[in-house]
């Protein structure tokens, strides 16, 4: 018995492939898709390219900044060349700010290019300095404004709106146009089961679409992106693959569905388009905005308030070494290396410990800026189950590394970084200490410590489990439906 | 083979059958008369389990038909007034999908050909589109399905209507052959002359229910006909 | 006769689920969207008044101070939310309305709101203009599809021709009935908001803003009235009401979805954006260029530092310095921003197939939420920059220079604080809008005739076929 209806389903799928090649839906359907996957390919590809050469660009530049510091501070110390207050790597202060060179990178994830993300809008390194935080830890990344509101034709974006939609194309009047052609007559006088009929039917269509999404963007990036072929690439690739098998099968068990309520092709297509109008458009919308009203950002007005206030303070308590008495430009010997010991402007010292207070003072502000975002994105984990969109799109994200997440803990990290920087310096100009050709080579370095691939793993997977169980949901309850109206026939 | 036992069919407040009992035997052609709405196709419908009886039950080969809907089936072959099939596939693709629906295996190239002949299908046409064929020609496709099933029952609704003259004579000729070889044959029609030339048993329904059952070597033409009228009048 | 056939379809449309649900569903987001938008809008009002009074208090009564550090402490200026941001926010969330202007360097904009908000934010923004820009298209696709096709499936379009209905009624009426059920929908909340804003606002403003809201509605009705005629031709020519719907359906999503991602990538292709790091380099090296041009002009000295150049001098070359910064800051934003601006006219002639680009900047040049306009406001913030920087000089030169060594001893006290004007920011005016945004307009139009004469072609074909 198990065996017949095997064979009456392998029958069905090689009836429909026929058919759909027949009348050229597949082949166009398909044709489209590989189309829309390459360009969003393409388009992911440019983007990582260009972040990897910026990432690269900032190596260059602070190794050049390196050179340059080491070479200034020989011919200083060798007395050869002029001295001047803002130039001198010797100073302390010189080095922690403006000489600083130093940038804090996160380079891409090795899966990039299969999702843009939040990484077109947030920075991929920071200038690291004594700079107060506010001043350099909200510079963002340069880009039209115009072009973040329509946002970018990627990968994610072909899977997350235009799959469903070819799911629709392919299936929104799988039972119904039989139907209406009279055929389905034909087929339930055999002895063949709806639900066996609707399964063959979206198996084939299922494979199509499949096996273009799947296997042509990985294997472009495998060819492409030698850093995509360890062991835990693949099985992000994996998840990738599971994630869009999941919840393509949702889309068209959705297809199933509504051909088992035995309505009309055209009620049939309404039905879909409100769905996925509901699902990928409304609901992530008005998401956005409960998340807003919910848990709402902390007001920005409010922190550029507080900086002034912060400045004008910190400006008053180093009043005096502000308006010290500045010689240095009429007598630059005075800026010499003795010993270890060299003169940090006062002016200079002003300005690193005016920045430093400023930063404490804010620093709890900035905490609850972070804490909200935080907080928002659990909101959204736990609002995405309302919408099967929004789960996926935060899934592909962070399977890429362009989710919000990672870049909130690249700025975690920056900012420790950024401490970190201060504190090294920090002695060295209050004890106006020299800076030493070994100082220079063993200043505090930039590590950037990757998210704990289990929790990256983790919620990928509760997300394509989710997607899945979802999926087989809908799927069963259309298979149920299906076969206990044989009235679809008639 | 065919069994309709006491079957009650309700639409909402409609009854359409009313306590229905026939039964056509093997080797019989029944002929179900009626104007439309009678509740004829209902009782075909009911057949294919596309219904579900309010009451009464139906069996083929005495297996019931809503408890073993597959089962049955596979000893029906129903041919409706409209034969639909695939249109971007040819006859004989579309034999070979529906033959192998129905007995779970392909059939080979050259049988498939000598069931398209031995249903009258141009041999030249086998390999056409059915998008460019004819009513009559997509019947004789149908014919071809239900002989690759060798089915025991055979269930016709209106199968006659539309074909011309000749056509509609040539199809009579292979029911009652197939009745010949122990089929049971179920068929509607409005067609007073073909049921009295090519059933053994005629059936007339109104309103529901089966109000006259006769052989049809009982009657003439002339008082079939008259019959039929007194019923459709009263 | 035309109203006849209008006051069918009505009825027919008034009776059927789809107006029903579709049409309640964009009714109740609009409502949603118009709150949540004017709620957000009173709420950053106050906040940046607010914000903006205080700061400027605090800048007069900042004490006794060396100058150039009170230029170091600077003045944040807000931008003013336009009345219509509650209608289309435009590029709002992705762009900031803080500028810290400070000494030295060209402030940008900061605090974008999207940087505050989830990825959920690139899902898209409810907004009323979303709204009439995605979804009411599609309803009157949805509610539309089937008004020629399905007359003619149904037979009743051979009754209606038997009578001697013209095809400029059938087309009328038919336009007209859509046309009124979308209207019905959005004209009441329309007219309501919009009574309800130009209310409250002070009287100087309200014609402007009245001579905008009328702007947009001419632009949605031609955009709406594309979508109702397309509809019709669409309907009319093709065979059945299935391959109507799935033809429109086709279109809508390529031209609302597909095809505004799809530029933006096209026209970053022919313009490309420089990344920051590539701009703030050049910017850097042009800045360096020109002051030590500037330098050996007026000091002979190479660098600001240079022995030559005694701290007696340090507020002039403060003043050199900055005036030679002024261009090469003017030629990089200038030309970053030419280059965005560039993107955007490329974009809009996608407007050509996908008439929501077009409509998209015509809305938010209209609502004041666009490009231009921000770009104006950091013109104007920059100015204000550019003014307390030569204030300070000029009272450095003064007072300070004269010291020698002892130069930042000076403090400057209240009457030069006061000597700063407060920030007063004019949002531009609808002229200013229309002068950017004339094009998408015409465009626009184009497009509507182009679909009435496609509806009036598919009409007066014999539709009996």
């Amino acid at each position: 018995m198990k065996s017949r209806s095997l064979s009456t389903l392998s029958l069905i799928i090689r009836h429909e492939a026929r058919i759909l090649v027949r009348d050229r839906t597949l082949p166009l359907v398909c044709c489209v898709l590989a189309l829309m996957v390459g360009y969003g390919l393409f388009v992911g590809l440019a983007q990582a390219t260009l972040r990897d050469r910026m990432v690269a660009q900032v190596a260059k530049h602070e190794q050049e900044t390196q050179r340059a510091n080491t070479g200034t501070l020989q011919s200083v110390l060798a007395g050869k060349s002029a001295l001047v207050p803002f130039s001198n790597p010797a100073n302390p202060a010189a080095l922690a700010g403006t000489l600083a060179g130093r940038f804090a990178t996160i380079p891409n994830a090795p899966l990039a290019a299969l999702a843009i993300g939040q990484s077109d809008m947030m920075p991929n390194y920071y200038r690291i300095s004594y700079l107060s935080k506010v001043q350099f830890m909200y510079d963002t990344e340069i880009e039209n404004p115009w072009n973040l509101l329509s946002g970018h034709f990627d990968l994610a974006f072909v899977i997350v709106f235009v799959l469903p939609l070819l799911v629709t194309t392919l299936g929104y009047n799988l039972l119904s146009a039989e139907r209406e052609h009279g055929t389905l007559r034909m087929l339930c006088s055999q002895p063949l089961s709806v639900p066996t009929l609707l399964t063959g039917k979206i198996v084939v269509r299922m494979l199509a679409l499949l096996a273009i999404a799947i296997p042509l963007p990985l294997i472009v990036v495998l060819l492409i992106r030698p850093e995509t072929r360890g062991v835990e690439q693949l099985l992000l690739m994996l998840s990738w693959s599971a994630l869009i098998t999941a919840y393509t099968l949702f889309w068209f068990a959705v297809a199933a569905l509504v051909n088992a309520t035995g309505l009309s092709s055209s009620a049939n297509a309404l039905i879909m388009v409100a769905l996925w109008t509901t699902f990928v458009l409304i609901l992530p919308v008005t998401m956005n905005l409960v998340v807003g009203l919910v848990s709402p950002a902390p007001s920005r007005t409010e922190l550029a308030s507080r900086t002034r206030v912060a400045t004008a303070e910190s400006l008053r308590e180093f009043e005096s070494l502000y308006s010290a008495d500045y010689r240095y430009a009429s007598d630059p010997e005075a800026l010499l290396v003795k010993g270890e010991r060299i003169e940090v402007p006062s002016r200079m010292r002003a300005f690193f410990l005016a920045k430093q207070r400023v930063d404490e003072k804010i620093e709890p502000l900035l905490e609850r800026f972070d804490r909200q975002l935080l907080q928002q994105q659990r909101l959204v984990d736990r609002l995405s189950l309302l919408s099967p969109a929004i789960l996926v799109n935060e899934a592909l994200n962070s399977i890429a590394g362009t989710d919000s997440r990672r870049f909130v803990a690249f700025k975690d990290q920056t900012e420790a970084f950024h401490n970190k920087w201060r504190q090294y310096f920090s002695p060295r100009i209050l004890e106006s200490r020299a800076m030493t050709a070994q100082d220079l080579s063993s200043l505090p370095q930039w590590h950037w410590i990757e998210i704990p691939a289990s929790e990256t793993s983790w919620s990928i997977w509760w997300r394509t489990a989710l997607m899945l169980a979802l999926a087989f949901m809908v799927g069963g309850a259309a298979l149920a439906r299906s076969s206990r109206s044989n009235r679809i026939a008639v | 083979m065919l069994d309709a036992i006491a079957v009650t069919k309700q639409f909402g407040a409609k009854r359409a059958l009313d306590n229905v009992s026939l039964n056509v035997l093997p080797g019989e052609i029944y002929c179900l008369l009626g104007a439309n709405g009678a509740g004829k196709t209902t009782l075909v419908n009911l057949f294919l389990n596309f219904l579900q009886p309010t009451s009464g039950s139906l069996q083929i080969g005495m297996i019931d038909v809503v408890r073993h809907p597959l089962e049955t089936k596979r000893l029906l072959a129903y041919i409706p007034e409209q034969v639909t099939l695939y249109g971007v596939l040819s006859g004989l693709e579309n034999l070979a999908f529906f033959s192998s629906l129905a007995i779970g295996e392909r059939l080979p190239r050259p049988r498939l050909l000598e069931l398209l002949e031995a249903a009258g299908l141009p041999r030249q046409a086998a390999d056409d589109r059915v998008a460019t064929y004819s009513k009559g020609m997509r019947q004789k496709v149908g014919i071809a399905i239900a002989l690759a099933k060798n089915a025991k029952a055979l269930l016709l609704d209106e199968p006659t209507s539309g074909l011309d003259p000749s056509a509609a004579n040539e199809f009579s000729e292979l029911l009652v052959k197939a009745s010949n070889d122990g089929v049971a044959v179920l068929t509607t029609t409005h067609d007073l002359f073909h049921a009295k030339q090519t059933g053994t048993r005629l059936g007339i329904m109104k309103h529901g229910r089966l109000v006259e059952e006769l052989r049809s070597e009982d009657v003439s033409h002339a008082d079939l006909e008259a019959l039929y009228l007194k019923h459709m009048k009263s | 006769m035309f109203a006849i056939i209008a006051a069918k379809d009505m009825r027919e449309l008034a009776r059927d689920g789809r107006l029903l649900w579709a049409g309640g569903l964009i009714l109740v987001l609009l409502l949603v969207a118009l709150a949540a938008g004017w709620n957000r809008q009173v709420q950053l009002n106050n906040e940046r008044s607010a914000g903006q009074a205080l700061d400027y208090d605090a800048w007069l009564h900042q004490g006794y101070r060396h100058p150039h550090d009170a230029a170091e402490q600077g003045m944040h200026v807000f931008k003013p939310e336009p009345p219509l941001g509650v209608f289309d926010p435009g590029i709002g969330p992705f762009v900031g309305s803080t500028v810290w202007l400070q000494a030295h360097r060209q402030s940008e904009v900061k605090f974008r709101p999207a940087q505050d908000a989830t990825g959920l934010q690139r899902f898209g923004e409810l907004s009323p203009a979303w709204l009439l820009q995605v979804l009411v298209p599609l309803l009157i696709i949805v509610i539309g599809f089937n008004s020629m096709s399905g007359e003619r499936e149904r037979g009743t379009l051979r009754q209606l021709l038997s009578l001697g209905v013209p095809a400029r009624s059938l087309l009328l009426g038919k336009a007209a009935a859509l046309a009124s059920c979308a209207g019905v929908l959005i004209a009441p909340v329309g007219v309501g908001f919009a009574a309800f804003l130009v209310a409250r606002l002070p009287a100087g403003e309200r014609l402007d803003v009245v001579y905008r809201i009328s702007w947009l509605a001419a632009g949605y009705g031609l955009y709406l009235g594309l979508f109702v005629f397309l509809t019709l031709a669409v309907s009319a020519l093709v065979r059945s009401s299935r391959a109507a719907l799935v033809i429109l359906l086709g279109f809508w999503v390529a031209a609302t979805l597909i095809a505004p991602r799809t530029a933006s990538e096209a026209v970053n292709l022919l313009y490309p954006t420089p990344s920051r790091l590539a701009f703030d380099d050049h910017l850097s090296h042009d800045i360096a260029g020109a002051a030590s041009k500037a330098w050996a002009a007026h000091f002979g000295a190479r660098t600001q530092w240079d022995p030559s150049l005694p701290l007696s001098k340090w507020g002039a070359a403060l003043k050199v310095d900055d005036a030679a910064g002024y261009g090469a800051l003017d030629e990089n934003f200038g030309g970053l921003w030419d280059t965005f601006e560039r993107q955007q006219r490329a974009q809009e002639w996608v407007g050509l197939v996908a008439p929501v680009v077009a409509l998209r900047g015509f809305s938010m040049g209209l609502a004041g939420t666009d490009f231009s306009q921000h770009r104006d406001f950091s013109t104007a913030a920059e100015t204000q920059r550019r003014k307390i920087q030569d204030i300070v000089s000029e009272d450095l030169i003064k007072h300070a220079d004269p010291l020698g060594n002892a130069h930042f001893t000076y403090k400057a006290g209240p009457e030069l604080w006061a000597s700063v004007p407060p920030f007063k920011y004019q949002l531009p005016s609808v002229s200013f809008a229309l002068a950017h945004h004339w094009g998408s307009l015409a465009l626009l139009a184009v497009l509507f005739c182009l679909s009435v004469a496609l509806a009036h072609y598919a009409l007066s074909r014999p539709l009996m076929r």
